[in-house]
């Protein structure tokens, strides 16, 4: 099966992450950005093939915010908060972390 | 159960070398059967002093050095622009700048130079250690130019550490017998500020550093530790063919490498069922099957070769290794991560594959090193002025990152770190560096806590004086107190400040890298809830001086300690607490530092004594005949008269086994020595005759236990009478003194049971 992977990327700092896929919860963690592999998280979501609504909603003190974007099986999404405000790439799958 | 696979890992070693390394090696070395010139032999490399007895013992009090003026630093030429250089952390000399009196009892001064001028990517750098005493390190780094053959000279740009050690702010540098490694020497002439200084150097090798490293394999993975250069035809024009190593490309960096000969094989089942590596499971193996692991700061690292991460195919590789008290000493390569996907219609896919996996493998041994991403050179602790370099084409650059991505940064990659990373792994202070020693990418301590946004507690950290002042030697007791601020009855554990599991003490010496206090060992109580109510206070103690991780408070200096507990899903913080170390009192106290501090005597004093250490027993011993006004007695006297009060049972085994089995047949017995009171009360004496003394140094809390549990245990053998003076020694003067809520006072606890200590009976 074909897999969505979401990557967490740059400028987390413990905030509470959701991430849905076709509005389904598939992933739910406080999550803090490690510098050695420049990433908070990343999870891998098993989908069928075609083009699927991935959303992630990071939740703080101060309120929550949400970013959407569409992925065919098989990409990769990259979200960074920057400054507090969450960016999406939809990333080539080579482009991973080390 | 391993596999020694490689057990001939160091000829292996030698004969994967390059042919270029080999000979640029044999020329340093002279070890090259024809005639060199008219080729110049390189003469970089790490040169020492023997130690060097400066004077005689000085008559004490020493005056104090003035501190030293200390000229701002120049930045560092860098390759490529990059925004926002990061200052020098002026770490400077917390001995000599903090008001101390630094501890200049310079028994020898041993030197190190690191001549950095020809050879593989040269920094035309000379750097330096200066060691004196026990207790003072300082490191200089200066920039160099050749002025003549064989002469370099330039400005000290670094210094750090005892800096009062080197006030001078120019170096030169003269290489006498250069043709010839075995009598090549430095002279080396200190000037600019402060009387000059010359001091001759022996060449010892051509690398600045070594360094071991053991490749290990998941089962069913293979170690990629080489790549053929030319196998890939998108390459630099001028890159040299050859079959590159791993081991070769430290080598370059300056590295004397070695393999530790453990190499083997990790069974697939230490990933758990998933069959993919979590950290947590990384570092278990780590632990396992890593032939060199130890706590303590070493420069060795383990590489383990492995398919996948937990998080999956997006990622190729991690220094996992930011946990515990000792970072980054291992690493691992997930070669069914995204790197062996190369693009789609590259001319040779297998070689980029294995390009790409022995990119992936140097990039987080770097991070072993310490190195940052090059795009992260500014963030975290500065230890050197690293500006970004977003398209520097080093091992620590991500190759699809840079302007054109992967094919632009393999064009013109040369399999090299660059030359800020070079100048940080061959020149900065070696702590820095070293596997195992800073803690990774920065110093900060509390960089993860969770603190609440309103919280229910208030923890605060004291010792037991003001100001903490602790004398050399002197082991450090802090005590905790947990306040309830809330307006609410809180539930805790009982334990909550005797759970050295849910305590986390950092400690931080002025200018240099924080350390995680780490008990010689880990209590496991019985779960038991209380309620803490509303401005509701509770107190314990804990012994600091020396644990798992070494003597973290022994140096002379300012340090810097706080702790933190979990309470729940709340980080409870504390202040931070300041101590200051002395300086020695007199040159045999700074003699007798080098027996006292060592990992027996601290697990006599975390203990409260021991039977089985004798040697410990010993200095023990000669710490209370030799300094016997000293703080350091009162510890000392503790530790000496415990276990002489209580039924004390000690497992002998015979000698001569040498084979692993059973205690029992090895002849093993427990030997049951009972108490001895009248050999005990001497140190009882000693230890809290001087009510005063025995609390500043013990603590409040931890003197009244004392006083209760050597009261009790003099009481079991029948001596009422010396049982009454010494419970009583301390009720009517010091106890008042201490400002520290007692146990009683927070939980309204039998004073007869009032804190126990791990490793003591009652």
């Amino acid at each position: 099966m074909a897999t969505i992977s979401v990557v967490l990327k740059h400028g987390f700092a413990g905030e509470n992450v959701v991430v849905t896929v076709d509005g389904r919860e598939v992933f739910q963690r406080q999550v803090r950005t490690r510098m050695q592999i420049d990433r908070a998280d990343a999870c891998e979501i098993p989908v069928d093939a075609g083009t699927h609504r991935v959303g992630v909603r990071i939740e703080t003190a101060d309120g929550s915010r949400t970013i959407e974007a569409n992925a065919e099986a098989g990409r990769m999404i990259v979200v960074s908060l920057v400054d507090g405000v969450p960016q999406v790439n939809v990333a080539d799958e080579n482009a991973g972390d080390a | 159960m391993k596999s020694k696979q490689n057990g001939g890992a160091d000829s292996a070693a030698q004969t994967d070398r390059s042919l270029i390394d080999q000979l640029s090696e044999a020329l340093a070395a002279d070890a090259l059967p024809f005639p060199l010139f008219p080729l110049r032999p390189r003469v970089s490399g790490l040169y020492t002093t023997p130690a060097l007895v400066l004077q005689p013992p000085l008559p004490h009090p020493i005056p104090q050095p003035l501190p030293v003026p200390f000229p701002p630093f120049p930045p560092i030429p860098q390759p490529q622009p990059g925004p926002d250089p990061v200052p020098f952390a002026q770490a400077g000399n917390a001995d000599a700048l903090d008001g101390e009196i630094a501890p200049i009892f310079p028994l020898s001064m041993r030197e190190e130079l690191r001549l950095d001028v020809d050879g593989n990517f040269p920094q035309h750098v000379a750097s330096g250690v200066i060691r004196s005493g026990l207790a003072q390190r300082a490191n200089w780094i200066a920039r160099v130019t050749r002025v003549s053959s064989y002469r370099y000279r330039g400005a000290i740009f670094y210094k750090e550490g005892s800096v009062g050690l080197i006030p001078q702010t120019d170096v030169e540098i003269q290489v006498l017998n250069p043709l010839t490694a075995g009598t090549r020497q430095a002279r080396v002439t200190f000037s600019g500020s402060g009387p000059s200084r010359t001091r001759d150097f022996r060449y010892r090798s051509s690398y600045f550093h070594s360094v071991e490293f053991e490749f290990d394999c998941a089962e069913g993975t293979e170690a990629i530790t080489n790549f053929q250069t030319h196998s890939h035809p998108n390459r630099p024009a001028g890159l040299a063919n050859e079959n590159l190593t791993i081991n070769t490309v430290f080598r370059r960096a300056g590295f004397d490498v070695s393999r530790s000969g453990g190499d083997g094989v990790v069974p697939i089942s230490g990933a758990g069922a998933n069959a993919r590596w979590s950290d947590s499971e990384m570092h278990d193996a780590m632990q396992t099957y890593w032939s060199r692991f130890a706590n303590r700061a070493q420069w060795s690292m383990w590489t383990f070769f492995a398919s996948l991460h937990e998080q999956g195919t997006s990622l190729g590789g991690i220094m996992f290794d930011d946990i515990g008290p000792n970072h980054r000493q291992g690493t691992s390569i997930f070669e069914d991560a995204f790197i062996k996907n190369p693009p789609s219609g590259d001319p040779a896919p297998a070689a980029w594959v294995q390009r790409m996996r022995f990119w992936t493998a140097v990039h987080e041994m770097g991070h072993a090193f310490n190195l940052a991403h090059s795009w992260q050179k500014s963030l975290g602790t500065p230890w050197i002025p690293l500006a970004n370099e977003p398209e520097a084409r080093s091992f620590m650059n991500y190759p699809y990152g840079v302007s054109g991505g992967q094919a632009a940064f393999f064009a013109d990659f040369a399999f090299r770190f660059s030359d800020p990373e070079l100048l940080f792994m061959r020149h900065a202070p070696e702590r820095f560096v070293r596997m195992g020693d800073a803690a990774w990418f920065d110093h900060h301590g509390f960089r993860n806590a969770d603190p609440a946004l309103q919280p229910n507690f208030r923890l605060t950290i004291r010792a037991n004086r003001e100001p903490a002042v602790l004398e050399f030697l002197e082991p450090c007791v802090v005590e905790l107190s947990l306040t309830n601020i809330s307006d609410e009855v809180q539930l805790i554990s009982e334990d909550v400040l005797r759970d050295t599991n849910n305590i986390l003490l950092i400690i931080q010496k002025d200018g240099k890298p924080t350390r995680q206090y780490v008990p010689y060992a880990r209590p496991c109580f019985r779960e038991s809830t209380i309620a803490l109510n509303p401005n509701q206070t509770r107190s314990d103690s804990i012994f600091i001086g020396a644990g798992v991780n070494g003597w973290d408070l022994a140096e002379p200096g300012r340090y810097t300690v706080r702790a933190l507990i979990r309470i729940d899903d709340e980080d409870v913080i504390s202040n931070p607490l300041v101590i200051r170390v002395q300086a020695p009192a007199g040159m045999e106290e700074e003699q007798f530092a080098s027996e006292f501090l060592n990992p027996e005597v601290g697990r006599a004093l975390a203990f409260d004594g021991t039977r089985f250490f004798s040697h410990a027993n010993d200095t023990l011993e000669r710490a209370v005949e030799q300094f016997p006004t000293r703080r350091v007695a009162t510890h000392a006297a503790i530790a000496l008269a415990a276990p002489k009060l209580r039924t004390y049972k000690l497992l002998t085994i015979g000698e001569g086994e040498t084979a692993m089995t059973s205690a029992a047949d090895a002849g093993g017995r427990i030997r049951t020595i009972k108490p001895d009171v009248a050999a005990a009360m001497p140190y009882v004496e000693l230890a809290l005759a001087n009510p005063r003394l025995a609390a500043d140094t013990l603590g409040g809390i931890d003197a009244r236990y004392y006083r209760e549990t050597i009261g009790a245990a003099i009481e079991r053998e029948g001596d009422q009478e010396t049982a009454d003076r010494v419970r009583g020694v301390l009720d009517q003067r010091q106890v008042a003194s201490s400002a520290t809520p007692t146990m009683e006072e927070s939980k309204g606890a039998s004073s007869a049971v009032i804190r126990k200590k791990i490793g003591v009976t009652s």
